[in-house]
């Protein structure tokens, strides 16, 4: 059975900073581990196929540095999960690759670090369809063999254990790729055997550090202290308090359903949780309760979605503007009849364009309850996507062309809309779509994930 | 509170947001108890207001008042995932608006 109380640090967001003040006030008192999340799905799926992480490797690298020399120093583990946002195998590498050089340019000595790796084969996924062993969460696209091929990449997502795990095999410096983040902060209250309603719920507040604080500036060290009935959660900048308001509305951030958390093994129901004022700045939660369920990881995927070429344009013509729609409709023709003498029948057809108006529906598209157009200029966003990267080019390029001299109705010979760079097309490269939202049943906590030790220092 | 107008009278603070690539939810925070209580009771929001915004239909909506932060969660599935191609708001941060105009 654990002490009374485990107290530990959660930064927020690896590569977004925080407070280097913050991190010393928490240091400075008795921690059991700093945790850190790494992870996002919110910028779309690039970062897992491949296209690159949310941020550069010097946004990396400050927060790491500062990390790694601070919990060596006191001598405590540091968790990172999802290496570079998508959790991907590269991530993990990367982020072992900053670990190792920061740990020679600072001279730490010698500590243990462990890469925890998620990606996972289809041929799994496959065999664990086939047994009816993956469910859907909804909403979820369909899901089948055939999509499982078509991914470029799946990671799973890890819960608790193999982070329990590289610790009990000594390591002190944990780079996870794909995790939840509530599982960074619950691994060691749950391995020291605190109350698993109090280590989940208290991860699911702590796992964008001062996020769960006013004011939502920025984010920056959170100080979490879980005891033997409640935890505590208070930020360590001085312009920043937690109030029970505050704290109980991170409860429904990022999540559809604010009283359940589903966790791999667990289900956390915050139904009867409790948020009371600790002090001025600190705030009491109690009351959240965990139990065991079947053993399941959530599944991330993507698939390749074609080539794009993307360009902008914009419309001050009031004769344009009194009708876009037949304005854009008036080209139809005009691109079908250059597209098949440039790519022959049928190219077109292979081609997706959104042509989006702003000023009327760019931001919410088939959503928008207003259908008018409204104001005196208009910017048009359109992009052409297509399985093939040529025909994706020369269709983009003759769409572009024909929106450039579309005739404006209301002036002889017409008038050309501005474009905004002095560049026709913008490469988008290859794009992607997430295709899988499901939970896979997995014989073990650690049956999908591979856990590498190595010497650092 | 603001017993007249719509939810834009009434509200103090929006979030919009995706939860995961196939969900968009919007948090609507009110600012004192007895106004969550009074949108509460009179079932302002329910699921087949929301469907009738979005174009969806009413099960697809989920809808949970949380008093700790007198906030009403409304949760609805995104029109293509985060990202994908056709995709107008790939965080999910505008697409609350809508919610504002229903009347109290």
């Amino acid at each position: 059975m654990a002490g009374d109380e485990l107290s530990y640090l959660s930064i927020g967001s690896l590569g977004t900073g925080f407070l280097e003040s913050s991190l010393e006030r928490g240091l400075a008192g008795p921690i059991s581990f700093i945790g850190a999340d790494a992870g996002s799905v919110d910028g779309g799926p690039n970062a897992l196929a491949g296209v690159g992480p949310a941020w550069p490797d010097a946004s990396y690298v400050r927060d790491l540095s500062l990390l790694m020399r601070g919990a060596r120093r006191v001598g405590v583990p540091l968790l990172v999960g999802s290496c570079a946002t998508s959790g991907r195998d590269w991530g993990v590498d990367q982020h072992a690759e900053f670990a190792r050089r920061i740990a020679r340019e600072h001279r730490l000595a010698k500590f243990t670090m462990a890469r925890i790796y998620s990606e996972i084969p289809a041929d799994l996924v496959i065999e664990r369809l086939r047994a009816g062993r993956v469910h859907p969460i909804d909403p979820a696209p369909p899901y089948d063999a055939d999509a499982v091929r078509r991914s470029r990449r799946i990671v799973a997502v890890m819960g608790a254990e193999p982070f329990q795990a590289a610790l009990d095999q000594g390591a002190d410096v944990v780079l996870a790729g794909r995790a939840t983040d509530t599982a960074i902060f619950a691994a060691i209250p749950l391995a020291r055997g605190f109350d698993p309603g109090l280590a989940w719920h208290a991860g699911k507040i702590a796992e964008c550090g001062s996020a769960s604080a006013e004011p939502r500036r920025r984010l920056d060290v959170l100080h979490v202290t879980i005891g033997v009935d409640s935890f505590v959660v208070q930020p360590l900048a001085d312009d920043l308090r937690c109030t029970p308001f505050s704290v109980a509305a991170h409860q429904l951030h990022e999540v559809a359903d604010p009283f359940t958390l589903v966790e791999p093994g667990w289900i956390t129901d915050m139904t009867a949780a409790r948020y009371e004022a600790a002090s001025p700045n600190a705030v009491r939660v109690s009351g959240s309760v965990a139990t065991r369920s079947t053993y399941t990881v959530k599944l991330e995927a993507v698939e390749s979605a074609g080539f794009q070429q993307m360009f902008m344009l914009g419309v001050r013509d009031p004769t344009i503007l009194a009708d876009v729609d037949s304005w854009i409709g008036g080209i139809q023709a005009d691109i079908a009849t250059r597209c098949e003498e440039l790519l022959g029948a049928g190219a077109l057809e292979q081609c997706q364009t959104h042509v989006r108006v702003y000023g009327r529906d760019g931001v919410m598209g088939a959503r928008e309850p207003i259908p008018r157009f409204e104001g005196h200029e208009a910017f048009l966003v359109v992009d052409v996507t297509a399985p093939d990267r040529a025909i994706c080019e020369t269709a983009a390029s003759v769409i572009w062309y024909a929106f450039m001299h579309a005739k404006s109705p209301g002036w002889r010979g017409g008038t050309t809309v501005a474009w905004p760079f002095p560049r026709s097309t913008f490469d988008m490269g290859e794009v992607f779509r997430f295709n899988v939202h499901h939970a896979m049943e997995v014989d073990d906590p650690l049956e999908t994930f591979r856990i590498e030790l190595e010497e650092v220092g | 509170m603001a017993t007249t107008g719509t939810l834009r009278d009434a509200v103090v603070s929006v979030r919009s947001k995706n939860a995961g690539p196939f969900t968009v939810t919007f948090d609507l925070f009110f600012p004192d108890a007895a106004t969550f209580a009074e949108v509460c009771r009179r079932r302002v929001l329910t699921p087949d207001v929301v469907a009738g915004l979005y174009g969806l239909r009413a099960d697809e909506v989920r809808i949970f008042e949380f008093e700790p932060a007198l906030a009403i969660k409304v949760s609805v599935p995104r029109l293509v995932p985060g990202g994908a191609p056709g995709d107008t708001d790939v965080a999910g941060g505008q697409q609350f608006v809508p919610l504002l105009d229903i009347a109290l």
